[in-house]
């Protein structure tokens, strides 16, 4: 070989460097360079750490209170607010969605007119108000009408309302779909004018409610299950006893929540809760339970006062009697009747889309009466001073057609933050009204059925980024502050409505106010007084509200209505004729509400708390109804009532009167959105078409059934609905708790591990284990659960969603069993089917100290962590599934594809919480990153983690108040006392000795005062 | 001659009747290559479109995390035992009648565990991490976890994968050379290369034996563990249905059983394709029918006794699986693979139909086909209604998966068709060294060796 040749080591050596210096060239990734600083920082924004900014929900009537989670000026989460006095912490999944209404991709972005193809094109703010303002001018110039249709509103928005209608000649109707205000309407009639009626649960020892769903979607959910959970576990409170446990009777048609909840559900059929609760008045007085002799001083201190309601409720049940079949029986009126004589706390409460029928208002009327015949007015029954303040139009439901009707037709009309359009019945003939009116103005967050229809649309707000307020009741103020920048050219109603007035063709000025800010500001101001108002009014926001005090302005000096006697004159008693026909109740969901959150894929994803139905809607019927019209079972079938038509799957259930048919409310959007376009059916637009204010009814009646061609999966997301005896969810009897004067120690668990005793209660000893067990040198992070608190309302499944991230699967993948949830309610239901026996237990990672998940996954990517969780590595998870399988609680989810959400979407996520890849198991971990967040701060302040300090986000958000955290270290933690309550007990962990971290206490059954 | 009967040829005879096999192929073979392939590229397609949208295109999803992917894991593995079986442990046994097959048992074994290492792969959420199952140094420090099953599968199948292949491939040198000294162009330096420098002396003689004994002794034990690794992935698990201490002997039991279809599957047209009837008679198919009897009793067996169990022990658990298999909404499934494991093996006890090789072939369709459904049996049903009952589901059915399936057939028989054009697939020495052993008809009719020996 020549010289020439050769290689040389110092070439060798040049080539290989060259070689690698190439390769690594090539594997440069393109990384985000760029970190932007705040040129100027602005106040309370630390990157990294999260501002929390008090404010509303406004997604009902019951205006709780929250707190909004801001991380680097964007809303990523809103909890309940601990000091609100409505709902004390709790939020329900509809309120807790309203941070999905902002992120909304389908949201309005700027205003837009619509062209004469019926397509919208973007117009400027100033256009857009110009050309509405000018409209306004020229009608008031013509003498035509205008009409501004808006929701309930409150306090400041209904003054300026008021105001503006009053600058501009406009006509204010205010529209609610269903009808908040029934119990004041009863109470104005029953008390006189001027006094509101509430009812506080947290003090009732025995509740009996018609048709009112009050845990699920009747006035203020979230309020009324946290009261009924205060006193639902006796034992867990300090030196709690037993000795009084509220119980809960419930008279409804079908299986509502609070049907699901109660401790007695009647059956009862459609249109005779009236006649029930007639006789139940009758029985009550018959018996004389009410205490006529005067025993009870406090109780009889109004005795004049009931003597009248007695006479006066006398004459308005005279002619009810218990038809067979109604579902109840003579003798378990009577039972009832004497039941609530004895009882010290009784509460009667009514109300409910099920009760708006012929006799709802007569119904209403005997159960405020009842009230005061048994001694709960004024004391279970809340009066108070209604305040000055509320001289606004009536609240309209489904009579605004009729109300539209009865002048000209508008010439402008002003639809704001409503959407008649879908709500209204077809035949109520808003639609046909509303192409008659030549100019309609829409002001709408979402492009919905009734803005589709408009000329002019101009985008709202959501209420995160608005400033808004309320006055909850008498004395308590709530208010709401911006949360964050609005995210599109939008405006609040307050502000669009200022801005319109303020327009060239109309020119007129809310005095100095240029903004809504100012307008309310100014009426704070009034009502505070002056002196030192910035510092109250800083203290307000801060607080989210003005709540007086605790001390609520209740009245003792009530009376009967002087003019009762004439309102009572107006209801001709008759019995009420059995119809032989079918009928179709429209029923709000504590989900979906009345509809106007369809487009929020949480919600969408958010089982049904009863049917565990998920992305559509569902016939409820009973099985005999099926087979007297032909109809298979799991089909679907068309319902076909005057007003219309709807086809929609078969949901065949014992749970509901034969003579009713029932579709949920909320879907069957035709508009609003991408997520809810297509999905499900809109009973109440085949409803009837309504003539009263509120009395309009969600039922129909002469409905028929056919089959239907329609092919359409029926989602359930339950499994089974039997626990077959397995003793997932455990009862314990009132008794067997009574029995033991210290609660606390009773002891019902054998002591061995084989015990396959699914009534097992109380602390278990584990066996001697084979294997080295886990060691917890500090911290042992558990969780407790009260199955007698939860009611399966599934806010906790909203609030796991959002902290964490969970991708939402949508309707095929949630068909195929891939759906995301961490967090599942569970629902069983078993027994026979006049008296079903229900149980909802919230399902999460149990954080087994024997997790049968860890052993089996070969690369370590799920593993115990010396605080007791259940840890799991997404980067190291290659995706065996090994771990899914051998989970005995099925808490693991596999990410099945990509997950993705449609900008801006993903500007909701949360910063502290990783994206899952595909491929990558994931589950429940007990919000590691509040756990971090808090040891962080314990560490830094040089001390341990206070009990109570961390709450995940189940946790925090549960209106019940029913999920305890902390260390199982501690003695003194409330988990640790929990867990050592006599009725505890740990799912499947006498089975197969996995130490849940996780302990249930068992649902409390048979209550009963002793 | 009948097919029976014993057949009196030369060394010389059977080199031409057995290396015949390598000539150029027909359109026979072209055919059933293309259905191979094609069948193969529809797979790698399916595998393709998995990588790229994620396993929401299989039919697993919550609570069946395993499906039709994990069921053709345990399927090829099962597959890939009797192979050993013949080769190794009858080896040892000295049954005569294995001699004729156990090229292509041992051919089978190899590619069937092929195609079976291919679907944990396939089947992980992240398949291109696949390599984070294996304990290789590394700089973050992260190991593997030697208490998962899983882990142990790693193991197991690539031990046997590496020892089977180690044994088939020393198996195969004395052949080859044979066909080295035939072949011309690249086949003989391919042989050449094969053969390892095989001349026939004696000391290659003497160490080429003490090899084969000595592999066939260490593959032996395997066809136990491998399997009964194997089923420890479900054993070990605590799913109702599938932790059971039964499963590892039901395991292998079943591995020998479809193994042995499987050998029938493919030797009975290869037989008939080559004219091979001189060799494989219908006296070794009847051996191989009345093991197929033994195990399908053992199956049977171990199917009755999980019902007992499950009725005996009063766990509810599971005793509401075992009642769900016969009588769930799946339960076509179950009654489908009773009657292809439990009742049409019956039919051999007679002599007729054992040694008609046409029902004899039908049979290992369909034993294929029940064996398939076993392990799609225990593993789906059993997910499908676990402990919890609020989380049972349904398994959905997916094209991909069964165009993974369809794929592994494709690979498996790709395979197959290349190796029987390339090398000797019924092993030349060892028909030989038979025709030594029973000079005349002996227990086990075959070939003998003729009077006239020509030396080779």
């Amino acid at each position: 070989m020549g010289e020439k040749t050769k290689f040389t080591r110092r070439e060798f050596m040049r080539i290989a460097g060259a070689g690698a210096g190439v390769c690594a060239a090539g594997c440069l990734r393109d990384l985000p360079q760029k970190l932007i600083p705040y040129v100027v920082a602005p106040d309370e924004i630390i990157p990294g750490v999260a501002a929390w900014y008090a404010g509303t929900c406004f997604e009902c009537a019951a205006h709780c209170g929250t707190l909004v989670r801001v991380r680097e000026g964007r809303a990523v989460k809103i909890e309940g607010n601990p000091l609100h006095p409505v709902n004390s912490g709790g939020l329900c999944a509809l309120g807790q969605s309203a941070v999905q209404a902002a992120y909304d991709p389908d949201r309005l972005r700027e205003p837009m007119r619509r062209n004469a193809d019926g397509s919208f094109s973007a117009v400027p703010w100033n256009d857009a108000l110009y050309s509405a303002a000018e409209a306004i001018a020229r009608a008031r110039e013509g003498g035509k009408r205008v009409v501004l249709i808006s929701e309930a509103l409150s306090l400041s928005e209904a003054a300026l309302a008021r105001e503006f209608c009053g600058k501009t000649g406009a006509e204010h109707l205010q529209y609610q779909v269903f009808p908040a205000d029934e119990v004041e309407q009863a109470a104005s009639a029953v008390f006189g004018a001027g006094v509101r009626a509430d009812y506080d649960l947290s003090r009732a020892d025995c509740v009996v409610s018609f048709g009112a769903d009050y845990l699920g979607t009747w006035r203020s959910p979230v309020e009324f299950t946290r009261a009924r959970s205060t006193r639902r576990a006796p034992d867990a409170e300090k030196g709690g006893t037993a000795a009084i446990f509220p119980r809960a009777v419930h008279f409804e048609p079908r299986l509502s929540l609070t049907a699901a909840n109660a401790d007695r559900w009647y059956k009862t059929a459609a249109g005779s809760e009236c006649s029930v609760l007639g006789v139940l008045f009758r029985k009550i007085v018959e018996y004389g339970g009410w205490d006529p002799a005067g025993q009870d001083s406090g109780r009889v201190a109004k005795k004049n006062v009931r003597s009248a309601a007695v006479r006066y409720g006398m004459r308005l049940c005279a002619g009810d009697a218990l038809h067979p079949g109604c579902g109840v029986t003579e003798s378990e009126i009577e039972a009832l009747a004497r039941e609530l004589g004895q009882c010290r706390a009784p509460l009667i409460i009514c109300g409910g889309p099920v009760m708006s029928g012929a006799d709802g208002e007569r119904a209403m009327l005997i159960s405020l009466l009842l009230n005061i015949v048994l001694g709960a007015a004024g004391k279970t029954v809340r009066l108070c001073r209604a305040s000055a303040e509320a001289k606004l139009p009536e609240v309209l439901s489904s009579g605004l057609s009729a109300r539209l009707a009865e002048g000209p037709v508008p010439e402008v009309l002003i639809v704001a933050q409503v959407n008649p359009f879908f709500t209204l019945p077809e035949k109520s003939g808003f639609s046909r009204l509303l192409e008659r009116v030549p100019f309609v103005v829409s002001l709408s967050v979402n492009l919905d059925e009734t803005a589709e229809r408009a000329h002019l649309v101009m985008p709202l707000s959501t209420t995160i980024e608005t400033w808004r307020d309320s006055e909850v009741r008498p004395g308590v103020y709530a208010l709401n502050q911006p949360a964050m920048q609005p995210l599109y050219q939008t405006q609040s109603l307050g502000d669009t409505l200022i801005s319109l007035c303020a327009a060239a063709p109309l020119g007129v000025r809310f005095a100095e106010d240029t903004c809504f800010y100012d307008y309310m500001r100014r009426a704070w101001k009034e009502r505070i007084g002056a002196d030192n108002f910035e510092e109250q009014w800083l203290r307000f926001v801060e607080l989210g509200g003005d709540f007086g005090g605790t001390a609520q302005e209740s009245i003792s000096d009530w009376s009967l209505n002087p003019e009762l006697e004439k309102v009572i004159s107006r209801f001709d008693v008759k019995n009420p004729e059995s119809s032989p026909g079918l009928s179709l109740l429209a029923f709000p969901t504590p989900v979906f509400g009345d509809g106007h959150g369809a487009n929020r894929p949480w919600l969408q994803e958010l089982p049904d708390p009863v049917s565990t139905v998920v992305w559509g809607s569902w016939i409820e019927v009973h099985p005999e109804t099926l087979k007297r019209f032909g109809i298979p079972k799991n089909s679907c079938a068309k319902v076909i009532t005057d007003g219309g038509e709807l086809e929609a799957p078969v949901l065949a259930t014992e749970h509901i009167d034969p003579g009713l048919v029932a579709v949920p409310v909320g879907q069957g959007h035709a508009a609003l959105g991408r997520f809810c376009r297509g999905v499900g059916v809109n009973p109440l637009a085949v409803l009837g078409a309504g003539s009263g204010k509120s009395a309009a009814g969600f039922i129909a009646s002469g409905v028929r059934l056919e089959r239907s061609a329609l092919r359409q999966e029926l989602l359930q997301m339950q499994g089974s609905d039997s626990q077959l005896g397995r003793g997932i969810i455990r009862t314990v009897e009132l008794a067997v708790l009574q029995q033991s004067a210290a609660v606390h120690k009773i002891a019902m668990h054998k002591e061995s591990h084989n015990t396959h005793d699914v009534h097992a209660l109380g602390p278990r000893t584990p066996p001697k284990q084979m294997y080295v067990q886990a060691e917890h040198p500090q911290y042992q992070w558990a969780m407790s659960v009260d199955l007698s608190k939860c009611t399966g309302c599934c806010g906790c499944v909203a609030a796991c969603y959002a902290e964490n991230n969970i991708a939402v699967s949508g309707r095929k993948m949630c068909a195929e069993g891939r759906e995301m949830s961490w967090l599942r309610i569970e629902r069983f239901l078993d027994g026979p089917p006049e008296h079903p026996v229900l149980g909802f237990l919230p399902m999460m990672c149990q954080h087994c100290n024997n997790a049968p998940c860890e052993p089996v996954c070969p690369v370590y990517a799920t593993y115990h962590s010396d605080e007791g969780l259940n840890t799991m590595v997404y980067n190291r998870c290659v995706g065996t599934r090994y771990c899914a399988n051998n989970c005995s609680y099925k808490a693991r989810r596999f990410n099945w594809v990509e997950s993705y959400w449609p900008e801006p979407l993903n500007w909701q996520l949360n910063p502290d919480v990783t994206v899952r890849c595909t491929g990558v198991m994931e589950k429940c971990t007990f919000c590691i990153q509040r756990i971090r967040e808090a040891e962080n701060r314990a560490k830094d302040e040089g001390r341990e983690v206070r009990d109570g300090e961390i709450q995940p986000a189940c946790a925090s958000s549960c209106p019940a108040g029913a999920i305890v955290f902390g260390n199982l270290k501690d003695p003194h933690s409330a988990v640790y006392r929990q867990a050592q309550l006599g009725r505890s007990y740990k799912v499947l962990d006498a089975e197969l000795n996995t130490q849940p971290a996780v302990t249930y206490l068992a649902k409390i059954s048979g209550g009963k005062a002793k | 001659m009948a097919e029976t009967g014993t057949v009196c040829v030369d060394y010389k005879t059977v080199n031409d009747d057995i290396l015949r096999t390598l000539s150029a192929p027909g359109a026979g073979w072209y055919a059933a290559f293309a259905c191979a392939a094609s069948a193969l590229l529809i797979g790698i397609w399916c595998w393709g479109q998995v990588l790229e949208q994620g396993l929401v295109l299989a039919g697993i999803n919550h609570p069946i995390a395993w499906g039709v992917l994990i069921t053709d894991f345990v399927f090829w593995v099962g597959i890939a035992h009797s192979g050993t079986l013949i080769s190794a442990i009858l080896f040892l046994f000295r049954a005569k009648w294995r001699v004729p097959i156990y090229r292509i048992a041992e051919a089978m074994t190899v590619f069937a565990v092929s195609t079976a290492g291919l679907f944990p792969i396939i089947h992980l959420g992240r398949a291109w991490q696949f390599y984070w199952l294996l304990p290789y140094p590394n700089q973050r420090f992260l190991w593997v976890n030697f208490k998962s099953p899983l882990l142990w599968d790693v193991f197991a199948v690539s031990t046997y994968l590496t020892v089977s292949m180690l044994f088939f491939i020393v198996g195969l040198i004395p052949d080859v050379a044979a066909a080295r000294d035939r072949a011309v162009g690249w086949r003989r330096f391919l042989y050449s290369f094969c053969a390892l420098g095989w001349r026939g002396t004696g000391t290659q003689w003497r160490h080429y034996t003490a090899a084969y004994g000595f592999l066939a002794a260490l593959a032996t034990p395997l066809v136990v563990s491998v399997h009964s690794v194997v089923s420890w992935d479900f054993a070990m698990g605590n799913v109702p249905g599938w932790h059971s201490t039964l499963f590892p002997p039901y395991f292998v039991a079943g591995a020998i059983f479809s193994g042995l279809a499987m050998v029938m599957t493919i030797s009975i047209p290869l037989r008939r394709a080559f004219a091979l009837e001189k060799y494989l008679t219908v006296w070794h198919y009847e051996r191989m029918a009345k093991l197929i009897i033994f195990t399908s009793g053992i199956v049977t067996f171990a199917y009755l006794t999980e019902f007992f169990i499950a009725w005996y022990s009063n766990n509810t658990f599971e005793r509401y699986q075992f009642w769900y298999r016969a009588c769930g909404n799946m339960s076509a499934a179950f009654w489908l693979m009773v009657f292809c494991n439990c009742v049409a093996p019956l039919t051999l006890w007679r002599k007729s139909w054992r040694t008609d090789l046409r029902w004899l072939f039908i049979l290992s369709l369909i034993i294929n086909v029940g064996m398939w459904l076993e392990r799609f049996n225990i593993i789906t049903q059993s997910l499908a209604r676990e402990f919890d009952p609020a989380a049972w589901g349904d398994y959905n059915f997916s094209w991909y998966e069964a165009g993974i399936t369809l794929g592994s057939f494709g690979w498996f028989f790709t395979l197959i068709l290349l190796f029987i054009k390339f090398f000797p697939c019924v092993s030349l020495t060892e028909v030989k060294e038979m025709m030594v052993a029973a000079p005349v008809s002996a227990a086990a009719p075959g070939v003998v060796r003729a009077a006239k020996e020509d030396g080779q």
